[in-house]
């Protein structure tokens, strides 16, 4: 094990003993170098350059590390900046390791050959790990790591392929005796409260309010899309290639914007431009546009400079106890955009 | 009774993902990138509650398209199955502005262009036509369900033969509704209402 605490505080005996891991750290402890000087960042699968708040904050942080390697499917505003790009095979072409919901069991398995020179993530961490010394504890394939998994219900990798999905006998769950010390539901949390919080769920007010000319800055997801990561999709940037902002029909006649103009979404973090979608589906305070637009990589052909992204206009947040990613405490100007 | 293909689409599932409409266009062939296509699922704002349609051809019992259609292009196969021959297509686009529902779409000779850069030789499409939906008769020849059915998450599309009991869609016809009924085509497809609407 690791001599030195993470660098996010997570896990037992940090600051967020609950915490699963705080990517968004990264930008305050370069600039603090507290608890220690971070010197190289991996990301895997993780594009913070769009979606970790504060871009702007990112980019400094990140130009302050002495390597920066990124393992990806496509070119990513992180990728961009990395030194070194890995270049990880699409989901079509790996397999994965199970993946259980609920009663089944499933596994992700290629159905192609990789097209280009690429290698699974898992080939990577293995390549990685062998290159730094570590190799002796990844020598093992997806294959024999699935079969691990499945030995305790006498299954095999090639079972699970076989079948594509299967179905383990459970027991049913017995909602007459729950999980919990008391076997009840359990509205305090002595957990949370070790971790500092309050036993029971508080109201926490936001720091940011909407007041002036200022709307509270909202995002959201739509199904058509996948977080950050399809917006260069042929066949879904057809469907919708670019995000709008939508603004209610008083706020916007204020600000003489009307449906389809173009508008200046600022902060103090950054700004965008994108459409105005004026509907009443939104509160009067409040703004709201979808993630994963405002694509800087020009490598993404189509995403490129199509719409705004929201991780430029919220700040970097660890929230307390679960150490998430905080958002929705930002507040934003709008105006037209005179052309 | 004879066989009669149908769909009927439960408006409570729906969830606007579009994955239907992707799913079409890469079984079909259809030239997605211009928004064309053989479905489409629409987005309406009623009140403050967004409505989400899936559309597609309804496949009238009474179909105005195949009527008047000067070629024949457009027939109808022993499964009740409203089809284009698009060898037999030329172009004249009676059918669409005969269509009340807006189903049929004209495949161009540059979308054509485009489909075989595309797909290359596994392009089936070989004239520019007027397109429709034929409840994927494609795949259904190969013992496959339409592929907005077999895609859709929320199972919001059921297919099948309102006339056989063993059907999936057997019980659900008769409490589901036709769209347009006053336009006298008799669609087959049909809707099942979102709960609490009229």
């Amino acid at each position: 094990m690791p001599d030195r605490p993470r660098f996010d505080g997570n896990g037992k005996g940090g600051k967020y003993p609950l915490g699963l891991g705080s990517v968004q750290a990264i930008p305050q402890v370069v600039e603090s170098k507290d608890p220690y000087e971070l010197k190289a960042a991996i990301f895997f699968r993780l594009n913070p350059l769009k979606s970790s708040g504060h871009t702007a904050r990112w980019e400094a942080a990140l130009k302050k590390l002495e390597l920066i390697v990124a393992i990806d499917t496509q070119m990513s505003e992180t990728a961009r900046a990395a030194h070194y790009i890995l270049p990880e095979s699409h989901y079509l072409e790996r397999t994965e390791a199970l993946s259980v919901v609920g009663d089944t069991v499933s596994v992700r398995q290629p159905v192609i050959k990789p097209l280009h020179d690429t290698r699974s993530g898992w080939e990577i961490i293995q390549g990685l790990a062998v290159a730094t010394g570590i190799g002796h504890y990844f020598k093992f394939s997806m294959e024999q790591y699935n079969n691990a998994l499945l030995s305790t219900l006498g299954w095999t990798h090639e079972q699970v392929a076989e079948a594509g999905v299967l179905q383990v006998s459970s027991t049913p769950p017995n909602y007459g005796k729950l999980p919990t010390p008391s076997g009840k539901v359990e509205l305090i949390q002595t957990r949370v409260q070790d971790a500092g919080g309050t036993s029971v769920v508080q109201w926490v007010p936001p720091k940011t309010r909407p007041e002036g000319d200022r709307l509270r800055f909202l995002h959201g997801h739509v199904p058509v899309h996948t977080n950050g990561y399809t917006q260069n999709n042929p066949h879904l940037f057809a469907l919708m290639p670019e995000n709008d902002l939508w603004i209610h029909p008083e706020t916007a006649k204020a600000r003489g914007i009307k449906h389809g103009d173009l508008v200046e979404v600022a902060n103090e973090y950054g700004s965008g431009r994108l459409k105005a979608n004026v509907t009443e589906g939104i509160r009067p305070d409040s703004v709201w546009m979808c993630h994963g637009f405002g694509t800087r990589s020009p490598e993404q052909h189509l995403a490129y400079g199509r719409g705004a992204a929201d991780g430029d206009l919220y700040p970097i947040m660890i929230t307390p106890i679960a150490a998430a990613l905080g958002q929705g405490d930002a507040t934003v100007t709008v105006r037209k955009v005179v052309v | 009774m004879a066989q009669r293909l149908t769909m009927v689409i439960d408006l409570n599932s729906c969830t606007n993902c579009q994955a239907c409409v992707v799913s079409c266009s890469n079984a079909n062939e259809t030239p997605f990138w211009t928004g064309k296509g053989r479905t489409q699922v629409t987005d309406q704002l009623k009140g403050r509650q967004r409505e989400f349609i899936p559309r597609l051809c309804q496949q009238c019992e009474d179909a105005p398209c195949e009527r008047v259609c000067p070629t024949g292009a457009t027939y109808r196969d022993a499964s009740g199955v409203v089809k284009v021959e698009q060898e037999d297509c030329i172009g004249c686009k009676a059918c669409m502005a005969a269509c009340p529902y807006g189903a049929r779409y004209v495949y161009d000779a540059e979308d054509l262009q485009h489909a075989r850069a595309r797909w290359g030789d596994i392009l089936r499409v070989k004239n520019p036509h007027v397109d429709k939906c034929d409840l994927c008769a494609s795949r259904r020849s190969g013992g496959l369900e339409p592929a907005c059915v077999a895609t859709c998450m929320g199972q919001a599309r059921i297919f099948g033969d309102p006339n056989d009991p063993n059907s999936p869609v057997y019980k659900l016809y008769e409490k589901a509704v036709p769209v347009g009924p006053e336009y006298g085509t008799k669609p087959a497809v049909r809707y099942i209402r979102k709960a609490g609407r009229s």
